[in-house]
Formats: C-alpha cells, sequence, structure tokens
C-alpha cells in the first residue's frame, strides 16, 4: 500500500475535500487532507507528497502563497502540484506556472476529469 | 421653476457713486420697488461694504476720485466669493472705448446717464434673475456631483459584494454538482459512505439557501422597503426559543449558554421575527466564534424607564482590531472561519444592525482577541410613531 503515491489535498470547502477524498481513496491513492493553508504547508514540508492538490481561495494564506513558501524549501522546491481554482484568470494562471503549477482544475470539476489529470500529473 | 415669484425684498442692491443726488435718486427708485438698498459714496467704501454685506447686485459709477469703477470691479471679480456678483456700470461716458472697458473690467451691462428710470428697472431685474437662477444652477451642479460621487461609491460597493457573493455560491454549487456527478458513476456499496456524501449535499444546499435568504433581506433593506409589524415581544421566550434551535450546534462544540433575565423584564414593542432574527444571529455568531468547552451568557434587563438592555458575551477567539470598524457596515467582508469551520454570509452584521435601528434601538460591539465578544443591544419598551 506504501507504494501508491501519496497526495496531500489542501481545501477549505469541506463538500469538495470530501468528494475528491472520495475518489481518490477509489483509485487507490494514499490522501492527506488539510484545510487551510497553514496546516497545508506544514503537511507539504513534514510528509514531501508526490502530488498536492492546492485550491487558491482559503482564510489565512492562500494556495498562491503556500505554494511560493513551498519553492523556497529544498525539500518541496520541485513537489508536483496542481491548483483547483474558482478563479480562472488569465494572470493566476500565468503566476501559477511561473512556480511551476502541473495542472489547473477550474471549479466545478468533474471529479472523474480529476482522478485522470492527477493520474497523468504523476505519470509525466 | 422656483423663479415664478420676483421678490425685490429678498434682493440688495449697492449703489458706488461720488455723486450723493445721483446716490440718492436711484436709491429711491429701487426702495420705491421693494429692494433693500445700500449706497457707498467712492469705489474704496464700495469695497469695503461688499466685505461686510454681500449686494447681490452692484450699480457702479465709472469716474470716481480715488479708485474708479473699472479698477473696482477687477478687484471684485478677482475675488473668487464675489466675482458672480453682477456689476451693472452706469456714467456719464457714452463713448464705445468706455463701454468696451466696462465689459473688459467685468461689468455685465452699461447704461448710460442720464438713464431713464424704468430702463434701470428692467435692466436691474432681468440681471437679478440671471444671477439667481446662475447661482441655483451652481448649487444644483454640487448636490448633482455629490450624489452622483456617492451612486458611483454604491455601486463599486455593490458590484464588489456581488463578486464575494458569486464565489461563495460557486463553492457549495459546486459541491452539490461534484458529488451528484460522482454518485450517477460510481457504485457506492458502503451505506456510510453514501450518508455522507448525501449530507454534503444537503448542507451545501442549505449554505446556498442561508445566503439567498440573507440576500433577500439586504434586498429588502436597500430598497428601503422593511416591514414590521409591532407585537408585545417577550424577550426571555424568544431567547429560549433562539437557543432550543441552537443547542445542537452548540452542544457539538460543548458550549454552555447561561441566561439571566431581570424579573422586572418588561415585554417590548417590536417585530417578532426580526427580533428572533437579531438574537438568532448573535447567538449563532457567539456559538460559531468560541472554541470547545467555551461559554456564552445572555442577560436581558430593564435599562432606564424606556429601554431594555440585552447582553450577548461570549468566552470566543474576539474580532481583530482591523475588523471592528467596519464590522456593521461593510456587506461581505466579514466572513470569517469559525473555531470549527462554520461558515456565514458574511452578511449577518449589516442586516442586524438595520433591523435594531428601524426599531429605533443601538447596537455596540466591545471585544478582545482571544478572551472573548460583548454585544450589547438597546431597544425601547415603547415605538412611538
Amino acid at each position: 500500500m506504501s507504494d501508491q503515491p501519496l497526495i496531500l489535498l489542501v481545501e477549505d470547502n469541506e463538500s469538495i475535500a470530501k468528494l475528491v477524498e472520495f475518489k481518490l481513496k477509489r483509485d487507490g491513492y494514499r490522501l492527506e487532507v488539510r484545510t487551510n493553508g497553514i496546516d497545508g504547508l506544514s503537511a507539504v514540508k513534514s510528509l514531501i507528497p508526490d502530488l498536492v492538490v492546492l485550491d487558491v481561495m482559503m482564510p489565512g494564506i492562500s494556495g498562491f502563497e503556500l505554494l511560493a513558501e513551498m519553492r523556497k524549501n529544498e525539500a518541496t522546491k520541485s513537489t508536483k502540484v496542481m491548483m483547483l481554482t474558482s478563479k480562472s484568470r488569465e494572470e493566476d494562471l500565468q503566476r501559477g506556472f511561473e512556480l511551476g503549477v502541473v495542472e489547473y482544475m477550474s471549479k466545478p470539476f468533474k471529479v472523474g476529469e480529476l482522478s485522470m489529470r492527477i493520474k497523468k500529473a504523476l505519470e509525466n | 421653476m422656483s423663479q415664478v415669484i420676483f421678490d425685490p425684498s429678498k434682493y440688495v442692491i449697492l449703489i458706488v457713486d461720488d455723486t450723493h443726488q445721483n446716490v440718492q435718486v436711484l436709491s429711491q427708485i429701487l426702495r420705491d420697488e421693494k429692494y433693500v438698498v445700500l449706497g457707498a459714496f467712492s469705489a474704496e467704501d464700495g469695497l469695503n461694504l461688499i466685505e461686510k454685506r454681500r449686494p447681490h447686485l452692484i450699480l457702479m459709477d465709472v469716474m470716481m476720485p480715488g479708485m474708479n469703477g473699472y479698477d473696482a470691479t477687477k478687484i471684485i471679480k478677482d475675488n473668487p466669493e464675489t466675482a458672480n456678483i453682477p456689476i451693472l456700470f452706469l456714467s456719464a461716458l457714452s463713448d464705445a472705448e468706455a463701454k468696451v472697458k466696462a465689459f473688459e473690467a467685468g461689468g455685465i451691462d452699461y447704461i448710460t446717464k442720464p438713464f431713464q428710470h424704468q430702463e434701470v428697472l428692467a435692466r436691474v431685474r432681468i440681471h437679478l434673475r440671471i444671477y439667481t437662477l446662475e447661482v441655483e444652477r451652481e448649487k444644483n451642479i454640487t448636490e448633482l456631483t455629490e450624489k452622483q460621487n456617492h451612486l458611483e461609491k454604491l455601486n463599486k460597493e455593490k458590484d464588489d459584494v456581488l463578486a464575494i457573493i458569486s464565489h461563495d455560491m460557486r463553492n457549495p454549487l459546486g459541491g452539490i454538482i461534484g458529488i451528484s456527478n460522482f454518485l450517477q458513476l460510481e457504485e457506492i456499496e458502503d451505506r456510510a459512505e453514501m450518508q455522507e456524501m448525501l449530507r454534503l449535499i444537503e448542507s451545501s444546499a442549505e449554505r446556498l439557501l442561508a445566503l439567498v435568504n440573507d440576500l433577500l433581506d439586504v434586498a429588502v433593506i436597500e430598497a428601503n422597503t422593511i416591514r414590521l409589524e409591532f407585537v408585545d415581544v417577550d424577550l426571555e421566550k424568544t431567547v429560549s426559543d433562539v437557543i432550543s434551535l441552537q443547542t445542537p450546534a452548540a452542544k457539538s462544540k460543548a458550549i454552555r449558554i447561561i441566561t439571566q433575565f431581570d424579573e422586572k423584564l418588561p415585554t417590548i414593542e417590536a417585530d417578532q421575527s426580526k427580533m428572533s432574527q437579531i438574537l438568532g444571529n448573535l447567538i449563532s455568531n457567539a456559538i460559531k466564534f468560541t472554541p470547545n468547552g467555551g461559554e456564552i451568557s445572555i442577560q436581558a434587563m430593564p435599562d432606564s424607564s424606556n429601554n431594555v438592555k440585552i447582553v450577548i458575551s461570549d468566552s470566543g477567539i474576539g474580532i481583530p482590531a482591523d475588523l471592528m470598524g467596519s464590522l456593521f457596515t461593510k456587506m461581505g467582508r466579514h466572513q470569517r472561519v469559525g473555531t470549527s469551520g462554520e461558515k456565514g454570509t458574511g452578511l449577518g452584521m449589516p442586516i442586524i444592525k438595520r433591523y435594531v435601528e428601524v426599531h429605533n434601538g443601538t447596537i455596540m460591539v466591545d471585544s478582545t482577541v482571544d478572551e472573548g465578544s460583548v454585544f450589547t443591544i438597546c431597544l425601547p419598551i415603547h415605538q412611538t410613531l
């Protein structure tokens, strides 16, 4: 079981977090969920997951701030990140790609599509 | 519009002429028409007089010992406070050059002496009318500009609120759509898992409903069409009804709610549903921002012979200073997640403040971060209409 990829989900919306959790566990991944940016950041550093699925708009520190912090740390500098966002503004996309985001999912999304994109992101 | 009736007694006219007889004759003609008349025998005296009492129109001689009429006019026109006073020249000089100089100095008209009484009166009257319209026009422009700025500000606030709200609606909708889609595509054997998903759909829908309800309240408030039905409201009963609705939320966080009602607490004249909403909102906020095992106290007592006071205090996380100033005013800006992740619409505080105000009451808050908040509402016992 422990050779399954570890995914960290940082998402403050309970419904969406649960939904992603249901799906990814069914897909056979190991999953950790954090509901705010501060807890998310410490989990990134302690768990060093294979992929971080990150919400943008969260209370406390935002997804982008978390991402920027992550990139300063040697151990999490190149961790794969996928962003979940209800903002689809171009400057946000630009900012994310500059910080090495591998994939974007715009809310609301179909969880099946999320699953496929996660699979693809982990394979690359 | 407002100039249907021309009332000369409302106008002050200043005559500046070094010939005493001219001043006397003109004064008489104007006084006969009920104008208020001031006289000055030199340009210097005229300028001094203007500082003391602002005339609505000036009749100005040109040739005077000391300062002449042109220079006096320039001084008046250079002062922004007096620049719009119409100045009519009255002079024996009838050549074109003198007239041009008068207009260049800022005169609005030029009458040659000897003059005809009727002509002077007709010209005075027409310039006063124009002057009055001008003053009104400027006042209207100022008012309209202020109104426009205010509307622009409100419009921007509305746009901000809409942006916040659309984000808030997308989140629960995303949950509902996502989970429904998942349920259609996946085989769910685990009964508990199914229950959990249905619960999430329900709570997302409830969140949307709360948002829509608050938005309707805001719409009614903004349109100034709040309907109140004043009845005798029993505050003790209202509070206990509210508490029984919120007991599950309080219990899940092991929060103790203590109530204390003064024996002499009278019923108050108020709208029952608005009172329930005000108290419900404040008590649910208190639960929301109080950590597990905390305490909430609700006290109600007569405040003076005409008022009652309701105090709701909690041992919660408190309100940071930067949020305090606009707590009751900014729509949608104060969405804070509760100590167990509870969410609000960010519209509650401005709504209840307005509801307290339409009851002729006041609401105040005092808060210390990490210690708790105290909300105090004062409401009149009787509504005098």
